[in-house]
């Protein structure tokens, strides 16, 4: 008899192979999941930071607009160097009065843009995300590195 | 290998490597949910620039500098002042503007710098005796120009006594009426007469007559700058309709209307060169050197802002 003795090894290989299988599918069901909070995380991030420089540059076209003879001034926008980890870039398209901001963080393959509607023109420009400083001294208002 | 038998070390590595392997995993989920929680904390932040503490820093020099300016046009009882005068006793109140505000917002870790950078001459126009017909100060015309060669005016108001208005005349021709004419012949005109109470009519050049709701009380007040009749909006009353200067501002029939009136128009000259005002305050309607607007330059900076510019307050001046 070859067979003897056998179910105590396939006894063990079934346990070892099932535990392998649980852990494997547990580990990618983790995996996927922790990657997929990450996207979601970083593109919200990413819509937030949209919506703060928006908004710091609506409050630079106000201050810009209740000027009376010459007026220059800045607004320092403190935005975060990073989002969950990865560096993001922020890309400021203008196209006349209608602006966009393209935020796309080197985490995840994926665009977020903000709309922004203004009255001082706002030159073009890309920079990586950190604090900007935005600045007008009459003319366009220009956003560069604080 | 494991072995199958006895004692070893080396058992249950999958449940080891699978354990920290789970580890990892809980600890960048860690890092994503702060990620998250900051996410969060980022959006529920309001405007941190304080975009809004400029517009009220310039609010505030618009009131307060405002008020001087009223004030010091108004207070006259040491003659008629040279505008160096004026202008250094609205410096100085500026000056205490200046400290007060500073103060303030010195308190909310900014700082704010503000000082007069012009004058714009003026003169101010009034009549204070209430009992007074609108003629000129002799008394002897009821038609006469009251400011020739104005390009602005400003705080021009009038408060007409409702007992002494007649109603036996028509509006815009025999009643009194306040004219405003540029040398082209453009006019826009104002009558004022009882009919069912204080009645304004406005004829703005365009053939239609425009009138304001009549006011009942006895003493009724009519901002022509402002376009309220007794403080209530009249949208027929529109200053803005009137000609661009230089125009004249002229009274028709000023027999047919009491009461007092104030105006402050841009012309330095009615001063000198009016023949029906006085130019003591102790006859009515008098003229008085004034400072027709400043300009304030201001400065704001706090620790995300800096921000520099300048108001032009001419307190009671029609927009546009």
């Amino acid at each position: 008899m070859d067979d003897r003795a056998v179910s105590t090894a396939l006894n063990y290989a079934l346990t070892l192979g099932i535990a392998t299988i649980l852990v494997i599918g547990l580990l990618t069901a983790g995996g996927n999941f922790v990657r997929d909070q990450r996207d979601d995380v970083v593109v919200s991030e990413l819509e937030v930071i949209g919506e703060r420089l928006a908004g710091d540059l609506a409050t630079t076209d106000r201050l810009a607009q209740i000027r009376h003879g010459s007026t220059s001034g800045a607004v320092r926008s403190e935005l975060p160097r990073r989002v969950a980890g990865a560096s993001y870039d922020i890309q400021i398209r203008t196209s006349e009065r209608n602006v966009t901001l393209a935020l796309t963080s080197n985490a995840i393959d994926r665009t977020v843009t903000t709309p922004l509607s203004n009255t001082t023109a706002i030159a073009p420009t890309n920079v990586t995300g950190q604090p900007l400083t935005i600045a007008f001294d009459g003319g366009q208002i220009e956003v560069s590195h604080a | 290998m494991a072995h199958l038998t006895g004692e070893s070390t080396e058992r249950a590595q999958i449940l080891i490597v699978s354990a920290f392997a789970l580890g990892v995993l809980f600890v960048a989920l860690a890092v994503i949910l702060n990620a998250a929680i900051f996410t969060e904390n980022l959006a529920s932040r309001g405007e941190t620039t304080g975009g809004e503490r400029v517009v009220d820093f310039r609010g505030a020099i618009e009131r307060a500098v405002g008020a001087i300016l009223t004030a010091e046009n108004g207070n006259v009882t040491d003659g008629s002042p040279s505008y160096e005068t004026l202008g250094d006793r609205i410096e100085t109140g500026t000056a205490t503007v200046r400290q007060f505000l500073g103060r303030q917002h010195a308190r909310a870790g900014a700082t704010g710098d503000l000082s007069v950078h012009s004058q714009e001459n003026g003169s101010l126009i009034r009549q204070t005796d209430s009992g007074r017909n609108f003629t000129n100060a002799s008394g002897a015309r009821a038609d006469w120009t009251v400011a020739g060669d104005v390009t602005r005016t400003r705080a021009f108001a009038l408060t007409v006594n409702r007992s002494q208005l007649p109603s036996a005349c028509t509006r815009l021709t025999d009643c009194f009426v306040l004219a405003v004419t540029d040398s082209g012949g453009n006019t826009w005109r104002v009558s004022i007469n009882e009919s069912n109470g204080v009645a304004v009519s406005v004829d703005n050049g365009t053939g239609s007559i425009g009138t304001c709701e009549p006011a009942q009380s006895d003493h009724v007040g009519v901002n022509i700058t402002a376009g309220t009749v007794n403080g209530t909006a009249c949208s027929a009353l529109n200053f803005t309709e009137a000609p661009d200067g230089p125009y004249d501002i002229a009274y028709r029939n000023g027999d047919r209307i009491n009461g007092t009136y104030s105006l402050t128009v841009d012309n330095t000259s009615v001063s000198t060169t009016a023949a029906h005002l006085s130019s003591s305050t102790d006859t009515d309607p008098s003229v008085t050197p004034a400072i027709y607007a400043v300009t304030v330059g201001y400065d704001y900076q706090t620790s995300t802002l800096n921000y520099s510019s300048s108001v032009r307050i001419a307190p009671g001046e029609t927009d546009g």
